[in-house]
């Protein structure tokens, strides 16, 4: 049994869209790799793209803000995060299962800063009679966080047009909970307004989600509980929004962590991949990709006796399978 | 303590006083194991520097840094510079020189390409102290 992770959002504060010239630098890119017989028709065409057109292109990473879906094929899901990616999810549930899912939609949500909650607006099963949301949350204020939203000045259509039953259920960290097959874990990050991470179990796999969260290098040390809480991961969902030097001056208190750092939390955690997330919205598919190289070569210097630790960088449309 | 982590790192912090610089040289790895040690060393060398005269840390001999190493010199730094002096970072190389660049410290503090150079940055006194 295996479970896949996928990631329809994975930008931190605001969508990034592409610009048009972003879109103009990559088809140059593209059509300067490749050779006549490359783009002679279609079929070759697509061909070129699927096998990496030469590796001139950069990750793309994507645009949407935070949303992750934990699933096992054909069999219970959960979506962690409502941020804009939740608008792609919507639209693929709706387009391959219909406007009215056989099984409720279970979400766990970190915490409510707007690229966390923005998509929920957009979420289209929300509005359709004979659909069940359960929205899971250590704030108590759960509720009141997504009617804030949904009604005027932010958004025309008020809470409680939607048509579907959506139901918030308030939870407790560092407890082991059953939801919809998976055990669960929540535990507090260090975040402006509280936010939390999440663990996630399920056919001996295990998933942490753990955005957003400033780990201040004073904080890691042996003791740290937060490396218990990661431990043996095999997949760490982790903000690297900012550099470190960002992070312990001019960013300092501003919620977010390195790459430099998230490969120090996980080596001692004994994860096994290493995934950075809520990318810095200014930074441009390049920039996120050195960050990625860099880290990997952090990783080599700080490994020391213990096992190579895998660092990737998530875009949307990423799908890991565990298991 | 995991079972993969390694043991409590080796550091050895020493410091000299050439004019208005107090010189300090730092040998072996500063990890999270050590890097509370780290910073009262640097701590109790950078308050005693005179008002505006200046440190300059020697790395030249540190074969390993972690994120909580270079937090203690970048307080070091706030602390030297409170006094309105000026600390300076020299002798940063191999894996260290990566880990200053990757963590984009190299922006961050002030670092000179040599002792010397470093001294001088001080003062010229304590540049002529310290070739003396």
């Amino acid at each position: 049994m295996s479970i896949d992770v996928k990631f329809w959002g994975t930008r931190g504060s605001i969508p990034r869209p592409q610009s048009r010239e972003q879109i103009e630098a990559q088809i140059e890119a593209v059509l300067n790799a490749a050779t006549p017989a490359d783009i002679a028709n279609r079929e070759s065409v697509r061909a070129f793209i699927a096998s990496g057109a030469n590796e001139s292109l950069p990750t793309i990473y994507g645009g949407n803000t935070a949303c992750v879906q934990v699933s096992e094929p054909s069999g219970p899901s959960l979506l962690i995060d409502f941020g804009s990616g939740a608008r792609e999810y919507a639209a693929e549930v709706m387009r391959t299962t219909g406007p009215v899912a056989a099984e409720p939609y279970h979400v766990l949500m970190s915490h409510f800063h707007w690229d966390h909650i923005m998509g929920f607006p957009f979420f289209m099963p929300a509005y359709i009679p004979g659909n069940v949301i359960h929205i899971y949350s250590c704030h108590d204020n759960v509720e009141e966080c997504f009617r804030r939203q949904h009604g005027a000045p932010s958004f025309p259509v008020p809470f409680d047009v939607l048509g579907a039953e959506i139901n918030f259920h308030i939870i407790e960290p560092d407890t082991d909970l059953e939801i919809n097959g998976y055990k669960v874990r929540a535990h507090e990050l260090n975040h402006a307004g509280r936010a939390f991470g999440f663990r996630v179990e399920r056919a001996g796999t295990v998933t942490v989600y753990a955005s957003d969260a400033e780990h201040k290098p004073e904080m890691i040390s042996d003791g740290y509980p937060y490396v218990d809480f990661i431990r043996g991961a095999d997949v760490l969902i982790f903000d690297a929004q900012y550099s470190l030097a960002e992070a312990t001056s001019v960013k300092e208190d501003w919620g977010h962590s390195s790459n430099v750092v998230g490969v120090e939390l996980a080596l001692m955690g004994d994860v096994r991949h290493l995934v950075f997330f809520h990318h810095e919205p200014l930074n441009n598919d390049e920039r996120l990709d050195q960050i990625v190289r860099e880290a990997r070569r952090i990783e080599e210097i700080m490994r020391r006796e213990r096992a190579p630790l895998e660092v990737s960088g998530a875009y949307d449309g990423l799908v890991l399978t565990l298991g | 303590m995991n079972a993969t982590d390694p043991a409590p790192s080796s550091l050895k912090v020493s410091a000299e006083q050439y004019a208005d610089c107090c010189l300090v040289a730092v040998s072996g790895r500063v990890d999270h194991t050590n890097s509370d040690d780290f910073l009262k060393d640097l701590t109790a060398h950078a308050e005693k520097v005179a008002r505006g005269g200046g440190m300059v840390i020697d790395l030249g001999k540190l074969d390993f840094i972690t994120s909580a190493g270079l937090r203690a010199l970048l307080l070091a730094q706030r602390a030297v510079t409170t006094g309105d002096g000026k600390l300076v970072v020299c002798g940063i190389g191999g894996v260290v020189r990566e880990v200053f660049r990757i963590s984009k410290f190299d922006a961050l503090l002030n670092v000179a390409g040599s002792t010397n150079e470093a001294m001088a940055q001080i003062s010229a006194e304590a540049a002529e102290a310290f070739s003396g």
